[in-house]
């Protein structure tokens, strides 16, 4: 039979019953075997393995030099050469979850399989990244049996390597990363199953969740164009020849400013446009097609506007994902913003 | 950008997809295309420069309107 599973536990100051608040500045320390919940948790594991080291630290010293106690935080856990180390459940408590969330990043980097458990609200949860699997936990430590036992279940799992299914199957938070698989059925058979299972009044589930989008309230319109900045922004994959900041031609994350200065009109071979999903010859021809910058120069010119600003934010929108672009969008409203730009057009594809 | 109070709109060929999505401001370019926003090839070099002088002029008109949610202009 081979040895026990060697599982590493890190607790905050609370837990590992060091104190509460006023103990929240205690330093990263580690002890052999279980400590607090950890007893539960051991008894959870049962024969298969075992709660080595427990490693805890208060949230307040923790919060405020995260990426050193981090780091000190894998040096003790990686001295019991743990399997597996299990972080929380931190529940709602922010600083907790923000600490398991950093520890779990740092073990997983070191090879160390993690798993932390807290409720879906809780900051920790966004901050351990698409990589770390979060089980969900109740808002207090009343659901703590059963956050450790989902927290064992699938750290169990990842210790020995086993294939882990979506989020759905193995109860963890959905960490926004699709898998292929095959179905045992194809696509018309399923779409026809869940339409009736729908019209039957009958639980179905859809196999793709549609991201449900903020409803943006319109801002004040431009008091007066003939005094206003505008800019010209698109996600039209418009780029310098070359494409000198990679831009991908779809599911692109990147973006990057460019200039219009000096330019009265966009000329073929200004930019070229690497835009995965529609017929670029056109505007690669005569790049205005896209951008207008003549069009503009000229409203500018005749007093329309008071100037088109020069700096040209492009990334390329194909197949973006929407948090993705949420991103994009915001970077971009802080340099216009910075620029005194008063209003935006956004040719698009 | 609209978020953040910075008054944009987007210009397109797919009115219904920007709407749908909750863009505020859009110009319906008709005569423009998917591929082409800012332009129409079908018309000679000076037409389409002067057809684009339009649809920037429709585009930025729609910055001073006030909008109470997704709203199409036609140009």
């Amino acid at each position: 039979m081979s040895a026990k599973l060697r599982v590493v536990h890190y607790l905050n100051q609370f837990f590992a019953g060091v104190g509460g608040e006023e103990r929240s500045d205690h330093p990263v320390s580690a002890r052999p075997g279980p400590v607090g919940p950890g007893v539960l948790l051991d008894k959870i594991l049962g024969g298969d393995a075992e709660v080595v080291g427990t490693v805890f630290a208060g949230d307040g010293l923790f919060a405020e030099n995260e990426e050193a106690c981090a780091a000190e935080a894998l040096a003790r856990i990686q001295e019991y050469a743990p399997d597996l180390l299990i972080a929380g459940p931190a529940f709602n408590a922010g600083r907790y979850g923000l600490a398991c969330a950093a520890v779990c990043r740092a073990a997983e980097e070191a090879g160390v399989p993690v798993v932390t458990a807290m409720h879906p609200e809780n900051p920790g949860f966004p901050a351990a990244g698409t990589s770390v699997h979060t089980v969900p936990a109740a808002d207090s430590a009343v659901g703590m049996e059963e956050a450790l036992e989902a927290a064992a279940r699938l750290g169990l799992k990842l210790a020995r390597g086993d294939k882990i299914g979506s989020a759905a199957d193995e109860g963890y938070l959905p960490r926004g990363i699709r898998y292929n698989e095959v179905a045992e059925l194809p696509t018309s058979r399923r779409a026809v199953d869940m339409v009736l299972r729908k019209i039957r009044g009958e639980p179905y589930q859809t196999e793709l969740d549609v991201p449900t989008l903020e409803e943006i309230a319109p801002p004040e319109p431009v008091a007066d164009l003939k005094k206003a900045r505008i800019a010209i922004v698109s996600e039209g994959g418009m780029v310098p020849p070359g494409n000198p900041d990679r831009f991908s031609g779809s599911r692109n994350g990147n973006w990057a400013t460019y200039s219009f200065e000096g330019k009265d009109a966009l000329p073929g071979g200004a930019f070229i446009s690497i835009h995965g999903g529609f017929n670029t010859v056109f505007v690669n021809e005569e790049p205005d097609r896209m951008l207008a910058v003549d069009a503009f120069r000229r409203l500018a010119d005749e007093g329309e506007i008071a100037e088109l600003f020069d700096d040209f934010l492009s990334t390329c929108g194909n197949g973006g994902a929407f948090a993705e672009m949420d991103g994009i969008g915001r970077a971009w409203a802080a340099e216009l913003k910075k620029g005194g730009v008063e209003g935006v057009v956004l040719p698009a594809t | 950008m609209e978020r953040e109070g910075i008054p944009t709109v987007i210009v397109t060929c797919l009115p219904d997809v920007a709407r749908d999505i909750g863009v505020n401001r859009i110009v319906n370019n008709r005569a423009g295309h998917f591929h082409h926003p800012f332009g129409d090839p079908s018309r000679t070099p000076e037409a389409e420069r002067e057809w684009r002088l339009g649809a920037a002029r429709a585009a930025v008109k729609t910055l001073a309107e006030r909008v109470d949610g997704p709203t199409v202009f036609e140009y």
